[in-house]
């Protein structure tokens, strides 16, 4: 299908069942969204907020208990082993845990072209050449592929996942967590590195984090999620110049306190939200969805005092 | 929302002078690679009630500054080649244990990254709160916990009571931290220490724990150190911010003057780099990474990464003043004062 | 406020300077880094004198090791004649050290290397497929387990015969769930292992991320544990020899040796402590060899000198 979105989840839902007496976890609720070509879309929110379970079924890792997950228009949720394999190809994942996803006791180049290998017969020359072509892409030096994981410094580290994920010329490329375990002064070198690669070689990303400020850069529309739930989906600019919900305002609050001065702090801005609210987003304006249930909040705060408390003093 | 019960160890001697006085601090560790140097010539001073920042990536230096505050390093592998700690007038050497334990009982409370690693996962929160008081603290447990019930509701704690029959791996992480922010508060209401306080926190946690924070700073005497890579985190809380790489200091001031007009070319990377660009503007990025402490480079050891080194940069800079509190180590203000 | 900027005499500076160079290929590196191990090459050395001295106990044995003499009983060590003294029979110590060497390797070794291929095929199962056949594997292991070593021996020379069979076979037995369970360990461990799942969406068969990735993992945990192992096989096959289950007498053994010269502790010591020193030193030979292997075999550890 030509204009198919290249990733799209339509009510997915993963419950994952635990030993009695503990409940059973709703890890993704009801999720809808669509990353079509050339459209980068940024998740964020808090940790344990589904993030990384919606990655895993992006990769076919999780199986939905409810819901469709269409991979260039092919609902592929209830897909067997053969055909995720087919799409994987097109769909890489660069994980969060980046030194734990390369295997310790080899060198890079085979966890770079491990992808290259299990799709095609191709000479161990071939490979090396392709990972050499890959890893100048990210920035490293081909020199450097029989060096073993941890020989490399974070940031560079980071780029060997990158690479790992470019080998097989995907179109999309899931990015969880990608600069969360760097330091603050190499973060922006990956994220300028993320952006260029995206112009170069047409890729769409779909960037995990739980800083806000990460896919800013990335991406044309944001998603916030918290408990499973997406509770608002707008386009970036849109999304960090007039958040709705307080619990997205108060994550960018928290990230940029710039942002928090424009948010509105009156009581009345949420006296909308309630329990009233049929489930579900609601279309507030073109392109802006908003989840409006009551949103559970610390012991002793109301929405207004949270959003108060994510304000920072002037500096 | 309550106020914080006043303590015997506030009463202290109000002296001129600071509270906690750190010079030439210098501090080595071997490893297998070579000498690690950890902090090199630190000198910190802190003044009664004041909040400081101390903001520096990984291999900066920064926590092991802040645990030497106490002396809190163990001694070997840690090396300390220099330094010296004036608490409220009196000097702490590193071998009076004592006086230290006093110090550190009384006056000093420490709060670490991760609260669930500063408490016992074998003993109920109660009773190492219970344990901590006694050593310090004269009376029984039923004379002390009144106050520990405040305090834990002062730092916004549902149910108090129940809290202290949990064991810590039973509550949230910011529940933990914050009841780690109480027991400081319990036992050291001069100074906090507070080390990456809500780096490993969700968002709900960290704005609990930040206001927690500000409220002490507001509403008490308590001077407060805080410790941490994020920006953020240090532009609310701090009055005065030092910036660490590589072990040394390379920049402090005043909050507002760090964060409106930063001198030293690596503070003015790090704002940039988290900086707010829209989407399809460059990032500014900071070329290399952090040094290797066991190798660093002569003279200024951000200068290979810095975009205006020159040639006086293979000497170490002093700090020069650009203000009555704000210094940076840099040539390039020795060279702007000459050109006037 | 200053701005930043290419400024005059900056220069982009390369990646970290240790990665300029082009790096020693896996086995150099992994025998350089055991090369540098001093007791691991000492116990190498030594293992590899014994074995030369046991291939070659034939032509280095002064005395037939079998024969006693009556006039040499319990003779004393550091004699012309008998340079390690002479036991209750008569025999020469020393040759009965050499020839005893010719069946404590093999009691150390093939029971390992048997074990080890396995116990590392069991453990592999036992390990990585959750669910009836791992379960049926570990628990079959765990009746093993149960068994003690020198019962099993006793049990199975009933049926073979006191000799190097029954004692082979009777450790082998008895050291493969070991493995198995360290293989298996390991194995459910690696089976969460972000780099697994890597491997599963780079799309790798379940049979292939087995073959490439998690075998390559378990081998060099086996080869160590083996390697250490074979120094508590020594130990264990004296053991055997000490009971009497091992070779039947005259035949030179370090455990009967031991339990030989028992009579005569206090008047001649030497009779049950020089094949004692010897199996010492084996044993420890092979713990320091494998302990050099576990650095050398591992890159995470070998870097790090």
């Amino acid at each position: 299908m030509a204009d198919a979105p290249l990733l799209a989840f339509d009510g997915v839902s993963v419950v994952y069942r635990r030993r009695r007496p503990q409940p059973d976890l709703l890890a993704l609720d009801s999720v809808s969204f669509e990353v079509p070509a050339s459209r980068s879309v940024g998740i964020i929110g808090d940790s344990g907020a589904g993030k990384s379970t919606l990655c895993r079924v992006a990769e076919g890792l999780v199986r939905p208990s409810g819901g469709r997950v269409f991979i260039d228009g092919e609902d592929l949720a209830h897909g067997t082993v053969g055909a995720w394999r087919r799409v994987r190809r097109h769909a890489a994942l660069v994980f969060q845990d980046a030194p734990g996803s390369l295997n310790p006791m080899r060198p890079v180049v085979h966890s770079i072209g491990m992808a290259l290998r299990s799709y095609q017969e191709v000479s161990r020359a071939e490979i090396k050449r392709a990972v050499g072509e890959v890893m100048e892409q990210v920035g490293l030096r081909p020199s450097q592929m029989t060096r073993y994981p941890h020989e490399f410094s974070g940031g560079q580290i980071q780029r060997v996942a990158i690479a790992r994920a470019l080998i097989t010329r995907p179109r999309l490329i899931l990015l969880d967590e990608p600069v969360s375990a760097l330091d603050v002064s190499i973060r922006a070198q990956i994220l300028n590195l993320l952006a260029d690669l995206a112009a170069s070689l047409s890729l769409t990303y779909v960037v995990i984090s739980s800083d806000p400020g990460v896919p800013r850069h990335l991406a044309s529309e944001m998603i916030v999620l918290y408990a499973g739930r997406v509770l608002e989906r707008a386009p970036t600019d849109v999304l960090f110049s007039k958040p709705l919900h307080p619990y997205t305002a108060s994550l960018l609050a928290l990230h940029d306190p710039l942002i928090a001065e424009r948010i509105d702090r009156s009581a009345d801005a949420y006296s909308k939200w309630g329990a009233d609210h049929a489930s579900g987003l609601v279309e507030v304006e073109p392109g802006h969805a908003v989840d409006m249930r009551a949103f559970p909040t610390p012991h002793s705060w109301s929405q207004t005092e949270l959003m108060g408390a994510a304000q920072a003093p002037a500096h | 929302m309550n106020a914080l019960p006043d303590g015997d160890a506030r009463r202290g001697t109000q002296s001129a002078g600071p509270l906690l006085d750190l010079t030439n601090l210098t501090v080595r560790f071997s490893s297998p690679a070579g000498e690690v140097h950890a902090v090199e010539d630190v000198s910190i001073s802190i003044g009664r009630g004041e909040s400081i920042g101390i903001v520096g990536e990984s291999g900066s230096g920064k926590t092991v500054t802040c645990m030497s505050m106490t002396w809190l390093l163990p001694s070997p592998p840690a090396r300390y080649l220099s330094g010296r700690i004036v608490f409220n007038g009196t000097e702490l050497k590193r071998t009076d244990e004592r006086r230290l334990r006093e110090i550190r009982g009384r006056s000093i409370g420490m709060v670490f990254q991760s609260a669930r690693l500063s408490f016992n996962p074998a003993y109920r929160l109660g009773s190492q709160i219970a344990e901590a008081m006694r050593v310090h603290h004269r009376g029984s447990w039923r004379d002390l916990e009144p106050r520990v019930i405040e305090t834990l509701r002062y730092c916004n704690i549902a149910d108090p009571e129940s809290i202290l029959s949990h064991f810590p791996h039973e509550v949230s992480g910011g529940v933990a931290q914050r009841v780690s922010i109480a027991l400081a508060l319990l036992i050291g209401p001069q100074l906090l220490i507070a080390d990456e306080p809500t780096t490993a926190l969700d968002l709900l946690s960290q704005i609990e724990v930040l206001s927690l924070l500000e409220r002490v700073r507001r509403e008490t005497n308590t001077a407060l150190v805080v410790v941490s890579h994020d920006l953020n985190v240090v532009r609310r809380i701090a009055d005065y911010v030092i910036i660490m790489y590589a072990g040394r200091i390379v920049e402090e001031g005043p909050a507002t003057e760090i964060f409106s007009a930063p001198r030293h070319p690596y503070t003015v990377g790090l704002l940039a780099s988290a900086g707010h660009r829209e989407k399809g503007g460059r990032l500014y990025e900071l070329p290399g990474q952090p040094p290797d402490l066991a190798a660093l480079p002569p003279g200024c050891s951000f200068r290979p990464r810095c975009p205006r080194a020159f040639e006086r940069c293979v000497s170490l800079p002093p700090l020069y003043a650009v203000s009555p509190r704000h210094y940076a180590r840099c040539f390039l203000l020795d060279a702007e004062a000459a050109c006037g | 406020m200053s701005e930043i900027g290419a400024g005059e005499g900056a220069a982009i500076p390369p990646p970290s300077l240790s990665l300029e160079l082009i790096p020693d290929s896996a086995f150099k590196q992994g025998a350089r880094a055991l090369l540098r191990d001093r007791m691991a090459i000492l116990g190498l050395l030594t293992l590899l004198l014994a074995i030369f001295a046991a291939i070659a106990a034939p032509f280095l044995a002064p005395y037939d090791p079998d024969a006693g003499d009556g006039a040499s009983i319990l003779a004393p060590p550091f004699t012309a004649n008998h340079w390690l003294g002479a036991d209750e029979q008569g025999r020469d110590i020393l040759s009965r050290i050499l020839f005893g060497a010719r069946l404590a390797f093999p009691e150390a070794v093939i029971p390992v290397l048997c074990a080890a291929i396995v116990g590392t095929f069991l453990g592999l199962i036992g390990g990585y497929f959750k669910g009836l056949t791992g379960e049926l594997v570990m628990r079959s292991l765990d009746v093993v387990f149960a068994i003690p070593m020198v019962l099993l021996a006793v049990a199975i020379a009933t049926t073979l015969g006191s000799g190097l069979p029954t004692v082979i076979l009777s450790m082998a037995v008895v050291i493969t769930p070991y493995i198995a369970r360290v293989v298996a360990t390991t194995t459910a461990q690696l089976r969460s292992a972000p780099f697994i799942d890597a491997a599963r969406c780079a799309g790798l068969s379940e049979r292939r991320i087995l073959a490439q990735e998690v075998i390559p993992h378990v081998v060099p945990a086996v080869i160590v544990y083996g390697a250490t192992n074979m120094g508590a096989m020594v130990v264990f096959a004296a053991g055997f020899g000490f009971l009497g289950l091992g070779a039947p007498p005259p035949t030179a053994d370090w455990g009967a040796m031991i339990s030989g010269g028992m009579k005569s502790l206090a008047s001649a010591p030497w009779v049950s402590t020089v094949p004692g020193i010897a199996i010492v030193v084996v044993s420890l030979a092979f713990n320091y060899l494998g302990d050099g292997l576990r650095v050398a075999l591992d890159p995470r550890l070998r870097s790090r000198h």
